[in-house]
């Protein structure tokens, strides 16, 4: 019986390898091609939603940080601060108070303060180094509700504008102080601060390199990946094998 | 060998690259030479927003920023985002120019060769024309395109304001020079 030659054989490997791998390979091909346009397509501010997304990648919601001031509520929750609920453009890792002035709200973020008005809108953010005389570590108000920063370096009394601050010995009035979310409002902000974790591209990415099945979906797409070595090669040497006959 | 060698010499200064050059402050009172005036608070009307909003390709964030001036020049400390983080710079200007500049703090992971003098010096004498647009063209970086678009959004946002917030400085007659 004569035997098979090999190309052949290989192109009978090639045909089976190319079917079972079709289904990874068309996977690896698109996500490949939206990851690479992830800016244009803006994948890495799209966002899931769905529970179980979030679910899967175990996300749930920040604890909250919430400051009453007068009828209104600033909270935090990740790195966002929320006025009644509504997340505002200030982002920080914390909030250690806040008071109601003239323009809005001054909001005490360690880091810095931020000065927002009544709708939430950033006035200016006003940054330790340059524009505070010490770290802050809370806020508070006089009984002619000047803003009053408190540090461990002591307590600074601010002008109207927030350019001039001169030591303040006394004890402010009102300091503020943190209080637990009404239910409602826990639950808007809640639903706020998981909506913005799991990242479209986030997603791509794992479907793409296979960790969105754990490890095995890993080794699966390691086997795409040789599978299309293994088609490339087989493939240019059938090739080579019929064109040189 | 060498190129473990190489890449040992080059690892600290990759590590290094993401931090504060300088803080803020320290730059602010270096182009007082030591005695800063107390800052003045700049109110962005809408026509500002509104070119502020055409520099950048979205909105200013905040509706009034500080700034430092005397008789001879204007410093402005600004804040864009390059990639995903805020880089944070300093300009200097005089007599609708840029003394210089400096990057301050930088918190991207990449991109970093904006914060070298190689760069900052790129914008010394450069003015803003009519479109308030930059007066001369600043190359792109290879590796680092969000951070010098970042870079070159808040020159141009600097020279704009400047241009707001003076109306006939003293003319300065010595050469411009980086500290």
């Amino acid at each position: 019986m004569k035997k098979r030659p090999l190309h052949l054989k290989l192109l009978q490997f090639h045909r089976w390898i190319g079917l079972a791998a079709s289904l990874l390979v068309l996977l690896l091909a698109i996500s490949g091609i939206a990851l690479e346009h992830s800016e244009q397509l803006r994948l890495d501010q799209r966002y899931l939603t769905q529970p179980w997304v979030l679910n899967h990648y175990g996300i749930k919601p920040d604890s909250i940080t919430q400051y009453r001031v007068k009828d209104y509520s600033l909270a935090h929750a990740g790195n966002r601060i929320y006025l009644d609920g509504v997340p505002t453009a200030v982002e920080s890792s914390l909030l250690c108070g806040a008071v109601k002035i003239a323009m809005g709200f001054a909001i005490c973020l360690g880091e810095g303060l931020a000065l927002i008005d009544a709708e939430g809108a950033l006035v200016e953010h006003l940054e330790t180094d340059l524009s505070l005389p010490a770290p802050a570590t809370g806020i508070g108000q006089t009984s002619s509700q000047q803003v009053v920063l408190l540090s461990h370096d002591g307590n600074w009394l601010a002008d109207s504008d927030f350019l001039l601050w001169q030591p303040y010995p006394d004890q402010p009035s009102i300091v503020s102080q943190s209080s637990a979310p009404a239910a409602a409002l826990r639950y808007k902000i809640e639903a706020h601060n998981i909506s913005h974790e799991i990242s479209w591209e986030r997603v791509l990415l794992d479907l793409h390199s296979g960790r969105l099945l754990g490890s095995w979906g890993v080794y699966l797409m390691d086997l795409a990946a040789l599978a299309m070595i293994f088609l490339a090669c087989s493939g240019v040497w059938v090739w080579w094998k019929r064109s040189f006959r | 060998m060498k190129q473990i060698l190489l890449l040992l010499l080059l690892t600290p200064n990759l590590l290094w690259a993401r931090g504060v050059y300088q803080k803020p402050a320290d730059f602010v009172s270096e182009a007082f030479t030591g005695q800063p005036p107390v800052a003045q608070i700049y109110t962005l009307s809408e026509t500002d927003q509104s070119v502020l909003a055409d520099i950048l390709a979205h909105p200013y964030e905040g509706s009034r920023l500080r700034y430092w001036q005397d008789e001879t020049q204007t410093v402005w400390i600004l804040n864009e985002v390059g990639k995903t983080k805020p880089i944070t710079a300093g300009f200097v200007i005089r007599n609708g120019k840029i003394q210089y500049m400096k990057v301050l703090v930088f918190r991207e992971s990449r991109g970093w060769e904006v914060r070298h003098d190689f760069f900052s010096k790129r914008f010394d004498g450069i003015t803003l024309d009519q479109e308030n647009k930059l007066s001369k063209r600043i190359d792109n970086i290879s590796g680092a395109t969000l951070s010098v678009r970042a870079v070159r959004k808040m020159a141009r946002i600097a020279l704009y304001l400047n241009q707001q917030v003076t109306d006939n400085l003293a003319p300065d007659e010595e050469a411009p020079t980086t500290p």
